[in-house]
């Protein structure tokens, strides 16, 4: 902070440029928008606090909501059945705004209840405060129609509710779709980023630590009393969830942010909802400034009043974005400089402030925020920001309109026309300037040459998002969640059999890519069973489409397989296995790393300089027999001449002999070993367990050397 | 093909961008014809056409001179000096001290043209001003 604000003082005495005094205003306002933008995310993030929940009271009335207007029955389904899944007494309820009479009598198939109203007034808000007089919980729980709760989310935010001020209590919004383009996943490094993890992992429990989280529309859990306090969810604002909670902290009441996944829901699948989703938070956000002002509601502390205030001065962002991109282009063209004199004075200050900037900005995300994906969506989203400021400005009334969560939209040149003007004429000013340049016409070569490579940079930041936004997207109706389970396969292809064990690379409840060690024919009929950790599913589908894959000397084929219509009690099985194991399995493969500095350490740790025997990620069945115990099928999670590590529905006792028959493309890989390491991943549910070889006969020997092998 | 699919096709993207180096480069041509003709006549090792230069001269006087692109208007007073514009070049020298007095080489220049002309008052205010920054 010290650092930018000696930069600004220095920018405001030395470098105004009065024959380009537009310009040189502009770019120092865009310096001075950042400055407080930092200093207010900084004040946000001074202390996140981790809360361990408190044990839940024995007989807490909750009342599950879970507000729709047109979202296909399919999505309602999965959070309906993940909802009544919850081990926590409760009463679910689908608050219908669309009043359809084939949902009224879904809900009453699935066993839960329905409540629809006539008319529509004030969008979700109105609905949900229609519920509230028709329910008699004392607890109610909202859930999006896309947020499937895990089973123990109200177990663990019950509890913070012993104390009598507490009035809400939020959980982290996951979004399980990474083929979005809103993530950037790397499954092989381990590296997964999204837009939102930022906020939801790091910014709002710093903001827990001064009394400012707020309501996020889902996944929250409230105390009725408190609602009735305020005479329920604002109706004024597109964003009733922010406008709820600043009238809670205004009446003194508390809130609790507990930052754990416990739910997961669907990310807008294309930019046109993208778009819409941000539209509406944006004006929803920015409308905050003229219905119940954080700075002059009463009721509020300091720390709370700043906080908000951040939030509602986060959205201004476009303004400064749109002068970044532009500034060079004008400068280019017109042979404008905003600084008066580019010397070196004025470049080692330059550099030693964006140096300071970018380091101190990765030290303080605390590995959540990468600088250059942050950048990237802020170009992508600067046009919209800046067109809700100014419809919120203008007082134009502003439609809530639902993010659709189907089916991917294709986006046409319309949704990323801005994006694509400033990037032609970002590469324009880097021609144009490289021009004049050549042509000795402009005098002052490192001004020009700066604003050439400042050109070029937001050029090829704008390429970065196109080609990101448009690339093609699965066109599956479901998104396929990535992760491996044993599978055991039979098929008959004239008078052969073909039967064996592999395991899923990917899954939902309409199909499975499914990784075999022999090629399957395509068109083929086949049966499946499905090893769902204690319980199977066994099921026909078709092979749709199989490849032969790089790895492993081309011995491994990847089969698309869809099933032959798995009845309901089989696909509601899948999908809460999915939810419930697959993803946070899936999820405990990526590990933020805090500082820049560990992240280097531990990129030299897995290059296995320091490990005495390297460790493949593979996925491969596993059998193990155990004296005492039925055998049980898993997958590996990695292999190393010295032992395996595998994925787990129970835990094996440690040091235990145990029997291992890993299926490899290389035949049967028989050993013993011994349990070193149990890891909870899910309580009750999934763990991850190293064993070690304690014997391998010979035979074995030489499929394991090929298999931990560099060239696979 | 959709327009999306076009633009992330590698072949469209490179004979667009050589169409959009050529369209930049055309226009960048159109707006600064005066000075890189007055490049060309600068450069040439025969002596510049007078009718030429005059031309150039007349269009480049009817613009002001942009503190950071006033090697254009450099040239033309050197080609001007070639073909013995001596009046020329004093209004073109005049134009450019007023947008950069600081730049002594300048100043230098129109106190000599000035003083050949024997414009010795007004030559001698530029030396003064020359000898008084240092």
């Amino acid at each position: 902070m010290g650092v930018y604000l000696y930069y600004l003082v220095y920018r405001f005495r030395y470098t105004i440029n009065p024959d380009a005094l537009v310009l040189s205003i502009s770019f120092l306002y865009a310096d001075v928008h950042g400055f407080f933008s930092i200093s207010l995310f900084a004040f946000q993030l001074w202390n996140p606090i981790e809360r361990k929940p408190p044990a839940p009271p024995a007989d807490a009335s909750v009342d599950i909501y879970i507000p729709t207007y047109n979202e296909d029955v399919s999505i309602i389904r999965k959070t309906v059945f993940g909802c009544m899944n919850m081990r926590y007494p409760h009463k679910t309820y689908i608050l219908d705004d669309g009043n359809r009479p084939e949902l009224a009598k879904t809900a009453a198939e699935w066993g839960c209840g329905y409540i629809a109203r006539k008319e529509r007034s004030h969008a979700k808000a109105g609905n949900l405060n229609h519920a509230l007089q028709r329910t008699n919980g004392e607890f109610l729980v909202i859930f999006d129609t896309d947020c499937v709760p895990q089973p123990d989310f109200l177990e663990r935010t019950l509890g913070y509710f012993q104390d009598n001020k507490v009035a809400f209590v939020q959980t982290p919004h996951n979004y399980y779709n990474v083929d979005s383009f809103q993530f950037r996943v790397n499954v092989e490094k381990g590296r997964l980023w999204s837009e939102q993890n930022l906020f939801y992992r790091l910014i709002m429990p710093g903001r827990d630590y001064w009394n400012s989280a707020f309501f996020a529309g889902t996944a929250a859990v409230f105390r009725k009393k408190a609602l009735q306090d305020i005479g329920g969810f604002a109706t004024e604002s597109i964003t009733e969830d922010l406008h709820t909670t600043i009238r809670i902290y205004s009446h003194g009441w508390k809130g609790v942010y507990h930052n754990e996944i416990l739910s997961n829901e669907l990310a807008a699948k294309d930019l046109k909802n993208y778009n819409v989703q941000t539209l509406r938070w944006a004006e929803g956000n920015m409308s905050m400034l003229y219905k119940g002002n954080p700075l002059f509601t009463k009721g509020l502390t300091i720390s709370q009043r700043i906080c908000f205030t951040s939030t509602v001065f986060g959205w201004l962002f476009g303004f400064p974005k749109l002068i970044y991109l532009l500034l060079p282009i004008i400068g280019v063209f017109i042979g404008l400089n905003p600084i008066k004199s580019f010397d070196f004075p004025f470049i080692w200050r330059c550099s030693l402030f964006l140096i300071v900037l970018i380091l101190g900005f990765e030290f303080i995300t605390r590995g959540y925020g990468k600088i250059i994906f942050c950048e990237c969506y802020t170009t992508l989203n600067f046009f919209n920001v800046i067109k809700a400021a100014f419809r919120s400005f203008f007082g134009l009334k502003s439609i809530f309109k639902v993010t659709k969560k189907s089916m991917g939209e294709s986006i046409s040149i319309q949704d990323i026309a801005p994006q694509l003007i400033i990037g032609l004429l970002s590469f324009a000013g880097v021609i144009w300037g490289g021009l004049k340049l050549y042509y000795d016409i402009h005098s002052n070569f490192k001004g020009m040459t700066a604003a050439i490579f400042w050109n070029m940079a937001n050029g090829l930041l704008v390429l970065s998002v196109i080609k990101k936004v448009t690339r093609p997207y699965y066109k599956r109706k479901e998104f396929r969640f990535i992760g491996a389970l044993p599978v055991q396969f039979s098929l008959e292809d004239g008078t052969e059999s073909i039967t064996g064990l592999g395991v899923t690379k990917d899954l939902n409840e309409y199909g499975i890519s499914l990784v075999a060690f022999t090629p399957l024919p395509v068109g083929k009929d086949i049966s499946l069973t499905l090893h769902l950790g204690q319980r199977f599913i066994s099921c026909k589908g078709t092979v749709v489409h199989a490849i032969q894959a790089d790895r492993f000397y081309g011995k491994v084929f990847v089969c698309s397989i869809r099933f032959d219509a798995l009845d309901d009690e089989g696909t509601d099985l899948l999908c809460m296995y999915c939810f419930n194991t697959v993803l946070p399995q899936f999820r405990y493969r990526f590990v933020v790393r805090r500082y820049v500095f560990l992240s280097l350490l531990s990129k030299l740790y897995r290059r296995g300089q320091f490990r005495k025997h390297v460790r493949r990620k593979t996925t491969l069945p596993v059998v193990i027999r155990n004296n005492v115990k039925a055998p049980i099928t898993l997958v590996t999670n990695d292999v190393s001449s010295s032992g395996i590590s595998v994925f787990s529905y129970v835990p094996l006792d440690l040091g235990v002999i145990i029997d291992l028959e890993v299926i490899t493309p290389f035949g049967k890989l028989t050993a013993k070993g011994a349990t070193k390491q149990v890891k909870e991943i899910v309580s009750w549910n999934s763990y991850l367990i190293g064993i070690q070889f304690v014997e391998i006969p010979d035979s074995s020997k030489d499929i394991l050397i090929r298999l931990v092998s560099k060239r696979q | 093909m959709n327009t999306i699919k076009l633009i992330r096709n590698k072949w469209f993207l490179l004979i667009f961008s050589i169409f959009f180096f050529g369209i930049v480069w055309c226009f960048f041509q159109l707006v600064y014809r005066n000075e890189l003709n007055l490049r060309d006549l600068y450069r040439g090792k025969k002596p510049p056409d007078p009718v030429k230069v005059m031309v150039l001269y007349r269009k480049m006087m009817r613009t002001k001179p942009n503190p950071h692109e006033m090697a254009s208007f450099y040239r033309l007073a050197k080609v001007l000096a070639r073909v013995e514009k001596r009046k020329e070049v004093i209004r073109i020298l005049r134009k450019l001290v007023r947008v950069v007095p600081m730049d002594k080489e300048i100043r230098l220049w129109l106190a000599v043209e000035l003083h050949n002309q024997k414009r010795y008052k007004e030559a001698e205010r530029h030396f003064q001003l020359l000898l008084n920054e240092r």
